[in-house]
């Protein structure tokens, strides 16, 4: 595995984990697709990708709170806003989480 | 995952599709595809201008399998990728009609837009 898909599987968390399991392979071949057909455009394929995942994880997450509320799951616009950066900011700490953790077994691997 | 009891549903009630959603299955109309072949043929038909990444794709890919939109075909090799294995996916005969009525609902604001002079006419 290259380290920029090592990256994406970790941006990846930011997703629910039921989607992952579900989605996480094509997901994986579909950036490593990109990625192939962006050539030297690292920069803008990087920005999409990071775009993409900020768009479409709050929304993920989102639909399955509702799904699990049932029906009577009604918020208001902003305290959707409010969740969805919640949801934002608790992916990003499992992937700093995940990051944290291999880097911290990598040192006691290799010394 | 329980798909939708789609008989009981009419296509208008699924509209209107997002770009995207309407986009993928304008892609499928005419065979089944892998999510590569699906963002392909959608970023050459919008001349670039709609590049679906995997997070857009795969969740109007969920919401469209969990509505009965869109079926999975299994998996399998494209030749012209190399040997790993992709899943396929296929619109279902609800998915074409509803494709057919967001594409109908598109035609007739094209019309409005033309009677008010904001498109020029259709060419004869």
């Amino acid at each position: 595995m290259s380290p920029a898909e090592r990256a994406y599987r970790l941006m990846l968390r930011l997703f629910p984990a039921e989607f992952r399991a579900e989605y996480g392979r094509e997901m994986a071949q579909l950036f490593n697709d990109r990625r192939r057909d962006a050539g030297a455009h690292r920069v803008q394929f990087w920005a999409a990708m990071i775009v993409d995942t900020a768009r479409s994880a709050p929304a993920l997450r989102l639909g399955k709170w509702r799904a699990q509320a049932g029906g009577n799951f009604h918020l208001e616009g902003r305290t959707m806003k409010t969740m969805a950066i919640l949801a934002i900011l608790i992916g990003t700490l499992e992937v700093v989480n995940s990051a944290a953790e291999a880097w911290v077994g990598g040192l006691v691997l290799h010394g | 995952m329980g798909k939708a009891t789609v008989k009981a549903r009419a296509p208008e009630a699924e509209l209107p599709l997002t770009p995207p959603t309407f986009q993928i299955l304008l892609t499928l109309a005419d065979g089944e595809r892998h999510g590569y072949a699906i963002m392909k043929e959608v970023a050459d038909r919008t001349d670039g201008g709609m590049h679906l990444g995997p997070g857009t794709l795969y969740g109007s890919l969920k919401r469209l399998l969990e509505g009965g939109l869109v079926d999975e075909v299994g998996e399998r090799a494209d030749p012209e990728l190399g040997d790993e294995r992709r899943r396929f996916y296929r619109i279902t005969p609800f998915g074409i009609a509803v494709t057919r009525a967001e594409a109908q609902r598109m035609d007739a604001a094209v019309r409005a837009a033309r009677k008010k002079k904001l498109l020029a006419p259709r060419p004869a």
